[in-house]
């Protein structure tokens, strides 16, 4: 007769389940994926913890950024497109394959620890408004619209360009 | 104009006799003659036009590669010059199958726009990228000889600190100098032993430098943040850098007993910007430096202002843009964790090779353009 040990079959099974699931690939996205998703929604959590209204989604702008990105790949240091009239322009570069869209967006994010609300130039506890001038534009009260893009650079670099209407760092006006 | 580093660079190379800038804009030093040089690394690859004027240039056993071009400032601008490498490993194959015709083109322009000859031109091929891309670089340098003649040399990290160090360093004070040199992917350097009468020349390497370290540390700890990635870099310098350097300086000791200790490089360039502007605003050609240099700029990226506080209120307007002015070039060059990377580099070496126990420490300013140091020895040893 056979005899079963429930208890010890529910363990087994639990066991082999357990090894299932550590066969199956990773489901998780990859690094770049949902990338305007993902760059948006970083912006946005910051400026909703300041209670400053989100970004939009801007296809024209990550187009102008994609542009400008692809001009920055054959460059070994980064240059800001003196061309801007109202647009604003935030760029980022860093090693290839290491960061992730929110890492690239948190890079400017961690300027806020020199940041103080003042006035535009006066932000910075270091002086020097260049310092948290990422920050700014990232939380720019007046900003609505974002559009991003990111290329490889040479050097094992990756570049990535923001793109936002209406630029902010404005002189005399406040961040937020 | 501003004096930032392209300016600094240009300045130097102008004033010293050799010239990155269009031929027309050189044409009044008597017994000049231009050589042109192409550089092929694993990142980038680089085109530059070096004028030499022949009166300097012969061998003197008191004055550096650097020191024989007469160096004065002249504020010269320097045009962009890096190209993406056809050959590293950002290029695909068909790029790389591109490699000699990219390279000729090149060659045909420096002969049109400079009037060189074949002879005045060498391709010099970094080992790193030898090392990394056998097979591409052993298919470039065969098309390329059989398309111009011409032989691509391939520059082992040895011979590009021993160049570098006799750029910097003259003969004469070669007992007195240790030089390392903190590039984007390599810490390498060396010393004189002139004991026997070669003066063998030892050198010290490790492949991380403020870069490629950068990248090595946020793959490790992917969520570092600012703050801490100098902290963390400081962990990865001792866990893997520090081990490959100990045995290299046990098998050196004259490294340890050289009372100077010459530093070159990027982030030894962006960090004496942060904490000495004013020695950058006066445009001095070695700057010294404390033993805890780097620590300083470890301690300023933790607090939140990685590029330091207010300027000097003794600088002058001038004074005062130019500072800015490179501390804008550092802002382009170095992102934060970067900074925080080279910083713990130059940290780390501070305790390897006992800053503390230098007469001098200090940083070859106007003499290191950066990339280009031991390319420009070589040229000088090649046709002076």
């Amino acid at each position: 007769m056979l005899r079963v040990d429930l208890r010890r079959t529910v363990r087994l099974a639990a066991v082999a389940l357990l090894a299932l699931l550590g066969s199956i690939p990773a489901l998780a996205q990859s690094r770049m994926d949902n990338f305007d998703a993902r760059v948006l929604a970083t912006h946005n959590e910051e400026r909703a913890r300041l209670g400053v209204p989100p970004l939009r989604w801007s296809p024209a702008l990550a187009a102008n950024a994609a542009r400008w990105a692809a001009h920055l790949s054959s460059l070994s240091v980064l240059e800001h497109d003196d061309s801007l009239d109202v647009e604003g322009e935030n760029l980022w570069r860093g090693s290839k394959n290491a960061y992730t869209p929110e890492d690239m967006v948190q890079l400017w994010i961690d300027e806020k620890a020199a940041f103080q609300n003042g006035v535009f130039p006066d932000v910075s506890t270091s002086g020097q408004w260049e310092d948290v001038g990422h920050y700014t534009q990232v939380v720019w009260r007046a900003t609505a619209q974002v559009g991003c893009a990111v290329t490889v650079a040479g050097g094992e670099d990756e570049v990535m360009v923001c793109r936002y209407m209406e630029g902010g760092n404005f002189e005399g006006e406040k961040t937020y | 104009m501003a004096w930032n580093r392209r300016a600094f660079i240009g300045g130097a190379a102008g004033a010293a006799g050799l010239s990155l800038v269009p031929g027309t804009a050189f044409a009044r030093i008597e017994r000049e003659k231009t050589y042109g040089v192409i550089e092929i690394r694993a990142s980038a690859m680089s085109v530059s036009v070096y004028r030499f004027d022949l009166a300097n240039v012969a061998p003197s056993e008191r004055l550096s590669g650097f020191q024989r071009m007469a160096p004065q400032l002249t504020g010269k601008p320097f045009p962009e010059s890096e190209r993406p490498s056809p050959l590293g490993p950002e290029a695909d194959d068909a790029r790389a199958a591109q490699s000699v015709d990219i390279v000729v083109e090149y060659i045909e322009a420096l002969k049109s726009l400079y009037g060189l000859q074949t002879p005045d031109i060498a391709v010099l091929v970094s080992s790193g990228l030898a090392d990394s891309a056998p097979e591409r670089v052993a298919r470039f340098t065969a098309g390329l000889r059989e398309r111009t003649g011409l032989a691509a040399e391939v520059i082992t990290i040895h011979e590009q600190s021993r160049l570098a160090y006799d750029w910097i360093v003259a003969p004469a004070r070669r007992n007195s100098v240790l030089h390392i040199d903190i590039s984007a992917g390599y810490t390498k350097g060396g010393y004189y032993d002139r004991r026997n009468r070669s003066g063998e020349f030892f050198d010290l390497a490790a492949g991380y430098g403020t870069k490629s370290m950068a990248g090595d540390v946020k793959r490790r700890w992917p969520e570092v943040r600012t703050a801490d990635f100098g902290p963390r870099s400081a962990e990865f310098y001792r866990d893997t850098v520090e081990p490959v350097l100990a045995p290299q300086i046990v098998a050196a000791p004259l490294a340890a007993q050289r009372p100077q200790l010459c530093l070159t490089g990027g982030i030894v360039w962006a960090s004496t910007v942060i904490l000495e502007p004013e020695a950058i605003a006066r445009q001095q050609t070695w700057i010294d430096l404390a033993p805890d240099h780097f620590a300083k700029l470890l301690r300023l990226i933790e607090s939140g202002t990685p590029y330091g506080g207010p300027l000097p209120a003794s600088l002058s307007d001038a004074e005062r843009e130019r500072v800015r002015a490179a501390l804008e070039e550092v802002r382009k060059t170095y992102n934060p964790h970067q900074l925080a990377a080279g910083a713990a580099i130059g940290d780390g070496l501070s305790r390897q090779l006992r800053f503390d126990e230098r007469e001098r420490l200090f940083f070859a300013g106007f003499a290191s353009f950066a990339g280009n140091v031991w390319s420009a020895q070589y040229l000088i040893e090649k046709f002076s």
